[in-house]
């Protein structure tokens, strides 16, 4: 993986952690890593081995392709998206966008251990 | 479907009694191994992926079937923790009587008169759920609160803390639940929550901002546990056994990290000596965090002689932001 792949990553893995409002702390407990490792991280300084991701994508309900995707793909936005975008016509655009990015963080969220829907 | 707003009404209601008697509700708050109704963890637990974003001009959302193969739960994090704690109750409500997709901008009190009966449904859940008549017995029984005492608003006022509802919702159910006539609950309503607060701090601290609140902590308390804000002003006041040499013993508040910024004793009816006083300890904290007290009353030249113990947590959070913390003490454990 490049350094500019790593860096990338990193981005993703952070924009998923303040997405949820968690601390590096938070996440670092969570997963059994230190708070510098996750800061590491997340600023591409810092290989992440496959156990790491997998345990990070979990915490962050999130599928690992998610963040070792190369280009954003432009897939076509679901029909339920689009259906939600209409409703939604009438909200300001940070509430849109908000709701957009909810529905689309519940398509895409890895299914939870455990019982509940946390 | 429910085919008039009668008929929503009564569904919601219906509804939110059939998950407190599947959750067994009632029975662990009366009997203590529950403190209060977790609407978040019950969301959580029935389902709902819950999450705290800056939404601006909506208070929450519920997306689920049939558009979403699951259900999630999007709360407002601009409001204060008890319109957080009433979105998630409505949106809940949406989830279990299986309603199709809703944004909400208002719900329930703020909302007015609605006609989209999915909407009163699930109101109707909320209220029920987060307000039901056995939650206020209990309340008012713990504190002795008989029907004369709920008729003013400072203990109302009291009381809206414990439930965790703003003061307009608790006089609404006083109302709904048949506790207090019409006539009474109207004139609650005259007071402003601003006015109950000054009233109850009396001079002695000052509000950071207007949603903090002023709790009165009183014996009744013992062994409860509150969810308030950080800003909140938390005054205990405790009949003092003082003529037989009783003292609530202060430095134990510092010690679970509450700054006594007052303390006075009132004597009962401006008498300067003889008979119990009331001892009035005003305190604030400076973090964000859950506080265990321990508040003994006891002879000061025998510290292991307590008269008796006032325990208590306080869990002066706020309102929620991201993920739930009852979901962020489950992923600790993990």
């Amino acid at each position: 993986m490049s350094h500019d792949e790593r860096k990338n990553m990193g981005t993703r893995l952070r924009e998923a952690r303040e997405y949820l409002g968690l601390s590096q702390e938070e996440a670092a407990k969570a997963v059994g890593l230190t708070r510098s490792a996750i800061s590491l991280i997340e600023s591409g300084q810092r290989k992440i081995d496959a156990l790491e991701l997998k345990k990070l994508a979990e915490l962050y309900r999130r599928p690992v392709i998610d963040f070792t995707g190369n280009e954003e793909v432009d897939a076509p936005t679901p029909e339920r998206i689009q259906h939600l975008a209409r409703a939604a016509s009438k909200l300001t655009d940070s509430d849109q966008a908000e709701l957009l990015r909810f529905a689309e963080f519940l398509s895409a969220r890895a299914p939870e251990k455990g019982s509940g829907g946390q | 479907m429910p085919t008039s707003r009668r008929e929503a009404i009564l569904e919601g209601i219906a509804a939110a009694q059939r998950l407190h008697a599947k959750l067994g509700l009632r029975k662990s708050i009366e009997s203590g191994a529950a403190s209060h109704i977790d609407v978040f963890g019950i969301a959580i637990k029935q389902g709902a992926f819950l999450l705290f974003r800056p939404l601006k001009g909506l208070l929450g959302a519920y997306l689920g079937q049939p558009l979403f193969p699951s259900a999630g739960i999007l709360i407002s994090t601009q409001r204060d923790l008890h319109v957080q704690r009433f979105t998630a109750a409505h949106e809940l409500g949406h989830m279990d009587m299986a309603h199709t997709p809703s944004l909400d901008e208002n719900v329930g009190l703020w909302r007015g008169e609605s006609s989209d009966l999915q909407e009163v449904a699930a109101d109707a859940f909320a209220s029920e759920f987060l307000l039901p008549r056995w939650l206020y017995v209990n309340r008012a029984a713990q504190h002795k609160w008989d029907s004369k005492a709920l008729r003013r608003p400072d203990i109302v006022y009291q009381l809206s803390l414990r439930l965790g509802a703003s003061y307009d919702a608790t006089c609404w159910g006083l109302l709904g639940h048949q506790i207090l006539p019409r006539t009474d609950v109207e004139n609650l309503k005259k007071y402003a929550p601003q006015e109950l607060k000054q009233e109850a701090l009396a001079g002695r601290a000052q509000l950071k901002h207007g949603w903090a609140d002023v709790w009165i902590i009183t014996e009744g308390d013992k062994d409860r546990k509150f969810e308030g804000s950080p800003d909140d002003i938390i005054i205990f006041k405790c009949r003092e056994r003082s003529s037989a040499g009783y003292l609530w013993d202060e430095a134990r508040l510092a010690e679970s990290g509450l700054e006594v910024i007052d303390d006075s004793r009132v004597h009962p009816d401006g008498e300067e000596c003889g008979g119990d006083i009331t001892r009035v300890l005003v305190t604030k904290v400076a973090e964000s965090r859950e506080y265990t007290v321990m508040f003994p009353e006891r002879r000061p030249w025998s510290p292991h002689d307590e008269l008796t113990r006032l325990s208590l947590v306080l869990d002066l959070q706020g309102k929620e932001q991201g993920l739930p913390r009852s979901a962020r003490k489950t992923m600790a454990a993990a």
